[in-house]
C-alpha cells in the first residue's frame, strides 16, 4: 500500500536549512499494523504529514495505493486523501462550531455521498463508537476520551484503507487512552490499515511493526512477537 | 453542503457574539448612512424628469454685460418667446412665467399669504406635465383674470366644493375666476407654484419692451431638434428684433452698442439641468448643486468605505482563529475552492446581515434625515424598490471584499502549516491592516477638518461686521395692507416703550426684501460706457438709523429739510464704481423710462459704510438710497428683552388697523440665518456624518484592538513573568496606533486643507484654514484610538499572567 524509496524533506528558512527526513525507505502491507516511534523532533510527524498526502517531499519517491503521488498538487492529494485516509490526530481537531453528528458526516459531505446514505453510515459508526448519546453535542460539552473517539469515528466514517494517527493518545488519561488504543485494535483486526506515531513503549505494542525514527532517519525496525507466532 | 457552510458560519456567529455584533453593527451604520445619501442623491438627480417631455423642454437663459457688470440671468424680455415661436420652426410650443411676489389671497373669510404665485402663459399645460383634476387645460388660463389652483390650495379655499367657476381676490384689488384644479406640483421640481394666474391678466406680458429681462421662458422643441441649432440662431434673432428697439429706445444701433463693450447672448438650459447647475441671478426657487450631490457621493463612499474595511479588518483578523477549522477540513478532503467558498459564504451572511440592518435603520432614520436635508424623500412608490436595487449590489460588494482575502490565503495555506498554527503570521495580514486602520483615521480626519472649517466659516458670517445691526429688529410684513396709514401705524407703534425707531421700506439687507437693480449714469454723462448698475432703494428718514448703519461721510436724510427729496446716499462701492473720491455734492441721473428719455437728477448727501445686502458669497455692489414710498415692510428696532411685549402690541395695532388682514412678522436675525441655511445644514450633516464615520471606525478599532491583544496574550503572558507593569504593556499594545495616527495625519492634512480651500473660495468673505483644527482633529482622533484601544489593552495587561500562558 506504501512504499517509499530515499524520501527527503528539508526545511528551508532565511538561514539554515534542516533536513527532517533523510533516505526514508519504508513500505507497508495492506492490513498492517505499524507504530513509529522517536524522540521529540526526530520527523515522526512530518513522516506522518508526507504519508497522509498533507505534505511533500523534498526528494525521492512516494507510491500510495499504486499512484507515484511525490510531486502530485494539493488538488490531486485532496482528491486521493479523502477517499483513502482517515486521520487522527492528538489534538483531536474536531470542528467546533459543528455537533459530534455533524463533525463525523464532514469527511462524506466532501466526498458527495447523498442525504440518505450519509445520515446511515454517521449513525452506524456512531453506534459503533456508543456515540449515539452525543449526537446533539459540541465538542466543547465532551471529555478528551469522548472527543477522541468522536475523532476516530471521523476517521472511520468513509472506510478509509489507511488510518493515520499522531499520537492519538498524547492528550489522554491512561483510561482514555487504553480505550482508544482498543478501539484501533479492533480496527485493525479488521483489516484496515494503520500507521500511529506514538511516544508510549506500552501502545506501540498493539502495533505489528515500530518504526524507531532518529535525526531523520530510520533506524531500527522491530517487528512485535506477539503477531508472528 | 451550502447549509454546512451556513451552520458554521451561523455557530460562528453566534458564538463570538460581541464580535458579531461590532462587525454587523458597524457594517449597518455605514450601510445605512450610504443608503440615506444614496435615496438623497437620486432624488436631487430627479428633479422636473416627471414631465412627458422632459428632454425637449429648455429654459432661455441670458448672459448680460452691462456697465461693466456681468450677470447670467434666468429671465428674458416679454416678447423673445413669441419671437422664438415664430421664428424657429424647431419650437412647438413656448410658456412664460412672471412673478410679482407674495399675494395675499381671500376667499369669504379665509385669506392667506401665497408666496407660490406665478402668473403663466395658458400653454403652461401643455409644455408641462400638470394634470388637471378639474376643468379644461386649453381654456383654464386663456382669459385675463382667471387662475388654476393646486390640489391642496383648492381645498384649502374652497373645501369639498368644486372651485371652477369660483373667484378668488388678490391683494384686496382683483377677483381671478378658477379655471381648473391641477395635481400638486412634485417636491422634485425645480417650481412649485400653488396658483398659477393667467399671464393674459398682466399689461407688461403684452409690452414690446425688449429692455427689460422679467420673464422666464420655456421652449418645448419638436421631437428630434438640435438646441445647439437652435441656439446658435438667437444672436440673429436678437439683431433682428432688438435692433430697431435699442435705436427706437436709446437712439443707438445694435453695433454701437456692442462696441460699447455690452453683450447679450441668450443660450438655452435643458429643464433637466436647471435644479443642479443652474444658479442665475434670477430663478424660480433656491436651486441645488452638483457640487453638494458630489461632497455627498463622497462622504456615502467614505462611510461604506469606512464600514467595509472594518468588515475586512476583523474578518482577516478572525480568519487566523478559524485557520484550524480549515485545515481539518482540508485534511478532511475539502478542496480549495470548496473552502473559498465557504469563507466567501461566510462573509457574505455577514454582509447580508448588515444590510437587512442597514435598510432597518435607514428606514428608522429617514425622517430624521429628510429634516436634516429639507427634503420629503419616502419610501413608498419607487423608494423601496431603489433602496433594495443599492442594497443587494452593495451587500454583495462588501461580502465578497471582505471574504476574498481571508478565503483565499487560508485556502491556499497548507493543512499542515495551519494545522500547526504556523499559518498566523501568512493571515494576519499586518500590512493592508494598518493600511487600512490608517485609511480610516485619514477618512476621519477629513471630515473633522470640513465640519470645522464649515462651522468656523459660519461663525465668521455670525461675528462679521455686516454693516447694520440685525438683532432686536421686528420686521412687520404685508405693510402695503396698511396703505395710507402706514405712517400712522407707525407713528402709533412708537409710543410703545419697548419700540426704539421705526422706518417703512420693502427694501431691506435680509430676505424677503425688493430688489430694484437699475442703471444710472453720473449727471451729463449718459453713455453706456459710464453706466453704474445699482440697487436703488426707497428709503424713510429713520431708516439708517432704525438699520444701525454707519454714515461714512456727509449726512443722513433729515425730515426737516425737504430739499432732501431729491438727495441721494450712496454706499462706498456705488462711490467707487462712479469713481468718486469725494461724492458728496455730485450728481447721479436716474432714468426715469425704458427708453431713457427722460431723467431725475439727485445730489449726494451722503456716503453709507458698505454693508452686506446679499450673502457673503457675493462681494457688497453698489448701492444707492433715496426718500420715496416703498410700504411693503416696516421694520422696528425694540430694546432687549421686550421682545415679547412689543410683538404683542404690534400684533394688537395690527388688527385694529387692518383687521382680518394676515398678520406676519420676520425677526431679521433669523431671517439673515436663513441666507446661510444651505451651509448650516451642510455643516450640520458633514458633523453627523464624520461622527458616524469615527463611531464606525472606532467600533473596528475596539475590535482590532482585542485581537491584537489575545494574539498577544502569550507574549504578554511572559513579559508580566518577566516583570512588565500594567502600564508598559499598555504601551506596547497602544504604540503601533500611535503611529497609524501619524501617518493617517500625513495623508489626511494636505487633502483636507486642499479640499476646504476650495469650498471658502466659494464666498467673498471668508475664515481662513486654521492650522489649530488640523491638530485638533488629529489630537482628536488620536485620543479616541487610544482610548478605545487602551481600554482592551489595559484588560490585557491586568490578566493573570497564568491564565493566559495557559491558553498555549
Amino acid at each position: 500500500m506504501i512504499q517509499t524509496k530515499n524520501l527527503k524533506k528539508i526545511y528551508t528558512t532565511e538561514e539554515v536549512e534542516t533536513s527532517a527526513l533523510n533516505q526514508i525507505n519504508l513500505s507497508v502491507q495492506e492490513g498492517e499494523f505499524v507504530a513509529v516511534m522517536g524522540p521529540s523532533g526526530c520527523g515522526k510527524s512530518t513522516l506522518l504529514n508526507i504519508l497522509g498526502l498533507l505534505d511533500n517531499p523534498s526528494e525521492g519517491e512516494y507510491h500510495f495505493v499504486g499512484h507515484e503521488v511525490s510531486r502530485y498538487s494539493e488538488r490531486q492529494r485532496a482528491h486521493l486523501r479523502k477517499a483513502n485516509i482517515g486521520f487522527v490526530f492528538q489534538s483531536f481537531n474536531l470542528i467546533d462550531e459543528l455537533t459530534v453528528f455533524e463533525n463525523i458526516e464532514l469527511p462524506l459531505l466532501y466526498l458527495k455521498v447523498g442525504g440518505n446514505e450519509r445520515r446511515k453510515k454517521v449513525l452506524e459508526v456512531m453506534e459503533r463508537m456508543q456515540l449515539i448519546p452525543r449526537k446533539n453535542h459540541f465538542p466543547q460539552q465532551l471529555s478528551g476520551g469522548q472527543q477522541q473517539r468522536v475523532a476516530v469515528a471521523r476517521a472511520l466514517v468513509a472506510r478509509p484503507k489507511l488510518i493515520l494517527a499522531d499520537e492519538p493518545t498524547g492528550n489522554l488519561d491512561s483510561a482514555n487512552g487504553d480505550e482508544v488504543m482498543s478501539l484501533l485494535s479492533q480496527l485493525h483486526g479488521e483489516g484496515t490499515t494503520i500507521v500511529m506515531v506514538t511516544h508510549s513503549p506500552a501502545y506501540s505494542e498493539y502495533a505489528q511493526r515500530v518504526v524507531h525514527l532518529f535525526d531523520g532517519h530510520i533506524v531500527t525496525e522491530n517487528f512485535n512477537q506477539k503477531f508472528h507466532v | 453542503m451550502l447549509s454546512n457552510y451556513l451552520k458554521t458560519a451561523w455557530r460562528n456567529i453566534v458564538r463570538h457574539k460581541g464580535y458579531s455584533f461590532i462587525n454587523v453593527f458597524g457594517l449597518a451604520v455605514g450601510m445605512a448612512a450610504c443608503l440615506l445619501i444614496l435615496m438623497f442623491i437620486r432624488d436631487e438627480l430627479s428633479y422636473d424628469r416627471y414631465h412627458r417631455e422632459a428632454d425637449r423642454i429648455f429654459r432661455v437663459a441670458a448672459h448680460v454685460r452691462f456697465g461693466g457688470m456681468d450677470r447670467d440671468i434666468g429671465t428674458v424680455p416679454a416678447p423673445l418667446a413669441a419671437a422664438c415661436r415664430q421664428e424657429f420652426p424647431e419650437v412647438e410650443q413656448a410658456v412664460r412665467f412672471r412673478e410679482q411676489g407674495d399675494f395675499i389671497v381671500r376667499h369669504g373669510e379665509r385669506s392667506f399669504t401665497e408666496s407660490r404665485l406665478i402668473f403663466a402663459d395658458a400653454s403652461v399645460f401643455q409644455v408641462f406635465n400638470l394634470p388637471l383634476r378639474r376643468g379644461d387645460a386649453r381654456t383654464a388660463l386663456a382669459q385675463p383674470r382667471t387662475i388654476a389652483l393646486s390640489e391642496t390650495t383648492a381645498r384649502k379655499y374652497f373645501g369639498a366644493a368644486d372651485p371652477v367657476g369660483q373667484t378668488l381676490r388678490l391683494d384686496n384689488q382683483e377677483d381671478y375666476r378658477v379655471g381648473a384644479v391641477f395635481g400638486d406640483i412634485p417636491s422634485n421640481s425645480h417650481f412649485r407654484f400653488d396658483l398659477i394666474a393667467s399671464l393674459e391678466s398682466l399689461e407688461e406680458s403684452r409690452e414690446q419692451v425688449w429692455g427689460n429681462n422679467n420673464f422666464f421662458t420655456y421652449l418645448l422643441l419638436r421631437p428630434d431638434s438640435d438646441p445647439a441649432a437652435l441656439q446658435a440662431k438667437f444672436p440673429d434673432v436678437i439683431r433682428k428684433y432688438l435692433g430697431p428697439w435699442l435705436r427706437q429706445a436709446l437712439g443707438r444701433s445694435f453695433d454701437e452698442v456692442l462696441t460699447s463693450g455690452a453683450r447679450l447672448e441668450y443660450y438655452l438650459q435643458p429643464l433637466t439641468a436647471i435644479h443642479l447647475h443652474s444658479q442665475l441671478a434670477t430663478e424660480l426657487d433656491v436651486n441645488g448643486d452638483m457640487r453638494v450631490v458630489y461632497v455627498f457621493a463622497a462622504i456615502a463612499l467614505l462611510i461604506l468605505a469606512i464600514a467595509a474595511v472594518n468588515f475586512i479588518n476583523l474578518a482577516t483578523a478572525r480568519s487566523a482563529g478559524r485557520a484550524r477549522e480549515a485545515g481539518i477540513r482540508q485534511v478532511l478532503g475539502s478542496e480549495r475552492r470548496q473552502l473559498m467558498r465557504q469563507f466567501l459564504t461566510d462573509s457574505l451572511l455577514m454582509s447580508g446581515l448588515g444590510i437587512a440592518l442597514a435598510m432597518l435603520l435607514a428606514a428608522v432614520a429617514l425622517p430624521w434625515f429628510n429634516h436634516l436635508t429639507g427634503k420629503a424623500i419616502a419610501l413608498a412608490g419607487g423608494g423601496i424598490g431603489f433602496v433594495a436595487a443599492c442594497a443587494v449590489p452593495m451587500a454583495l460588494l462588501v461580502g465578497l471584499l471582505a471574504g476574498l482575502y481571508p478565503a483565499w490565503k487560508l485556502a491556499s495555506a497548507r493543512p499542515v502549516e495551519v494545522l500547526k498554527h504556523r499559518l498566523a503570521a501568512g493571515v494576519r495580514g499586518g500590512r493592508l491592516r494598518a493600511g487600512l486602520v490608517v485609511f480610516q483615521f485619514a477618512v476621519s480626519m477629513v471630515l473633522i477638518v470640513g465640519t470645522g472649517v464649515v462651522f468656523r466659516q459660519l461663525r465668521f458670517i455670525q461675528d462679521k461686521n455686516l454693516g447694520f445691526e440685525r438683532d432686536q429688529v421686528l420686521v412687520l410684513q404685508n405693510a402695503h395692507l396698511l396703505d395710507k396709514q402706514a405712517e400712522a401705524f407707525k407713528n402709533e407703534m412708537l409710543k410703545h416703550p419697548g419700540v426704539v425707531s421705526a422706518t417703512i421700506s420693502g427694501f431691506l439687507p435680509v430676505p424677503p426684501s425688493n430688489r430694484d437693480n437699475s442703471a444710472l449714469f453720473p449727471k451729463g454723462a449718459i453713455e453706456s460706457s459710464r453706466t453704474v448698475m445699482a440697487q436703488n432703494w426707497r428709503i424713510d428718514p429713520d431708516y439708517i438709523k432704525t438699520m444701525g448703519m454707519n454714515i461714512a461721510a456727509g449726512r443722513d436724510f433729515a425730515k426737516e429739510r425737504p430739499a432732501d427729496r431729491e438727495a441721494v446716499i450712496i454706499n462706498q462701492a456705488a462711490a467707487r464704481q462712479f469713481g468718486w473720491r469725494e461724492p458728496r455734492g455730485r450728481q447721479i441721473s436716474f432714468p426715469q423710462d425704458s427708453q431713457l428719455k427722460s431723467f431725475r437728477d439727485r445730489t449726494v448727501i451722503g456716503v453709507v459704510e458698505d454693508f452686506h445686502f446679499d450673502s457673503l458669497r457675493s462681494p457688497i455692489g453698489p448701492l444707492v438710497m433715496f426718500l420715496g414710498e416703498s410700504n411693503d415692510r416696516i421694520s422696528f428696532r425694540f430694546q432687549a428683552r421686550q421682545t415679547t411685549a412689543v410683538l404683542a402690541g404690534l400684533k394688537r395695532l395690527w388688527q385694529r388697523f387692518a383687521p382680518g388682514q394676515p398678520f406676519e412678522y420676520a425677526f431679521m436675525d433669523e431671517r439673515f440665518a436663513e441666507l446661510y441655511g444651505a451651509e448650516l445644514r451642510l455643516g450640520t450633516i458633514l458633523g453627523v456624518f464624520s461622527a458616524l464615520a469615527i463611531l464606525v471606525a472606532c467600533l473596528g478599532l475596539l475590535a482590532l484592538a482585542s485581537f491584537m491583544a489575545e494574539r498577544r496574550t502569550k507574549e504578554i503572558g511572559i513579559r508580566k513573568v518577566l516583570g512588565a507593569s500594567v502600564a508598559e504593556i499598555t504601551l506596547l499594545l497602544s504604540r503601533e496606533f500611535v503611529k497609524w495616527v501619524v501617518i493617517a495625519a500625513l495623508i489626511a492634512w494636505p487633502l483636507a486643507f486642499y479640499a476646504m480651500n476650495r469650498w471658502l473660495r466659494g464666498f467673498a468673505y471668508r475664515t481662513d484654514v486654521s492650522i489649530g483644527l488640523f491638530m485638533l482633529s488629529s489630537l482628536l482622533v488620536l485620543l479616541i484610538a487610544l482610548l478605545t484601544v487602551s481600554f482592551q489593552a489595559v484588560r490585557a495587561a491586568r490578566a493573570n499572567p497564568v491564565d493566559s500562558l495557559r491558553y498555549e
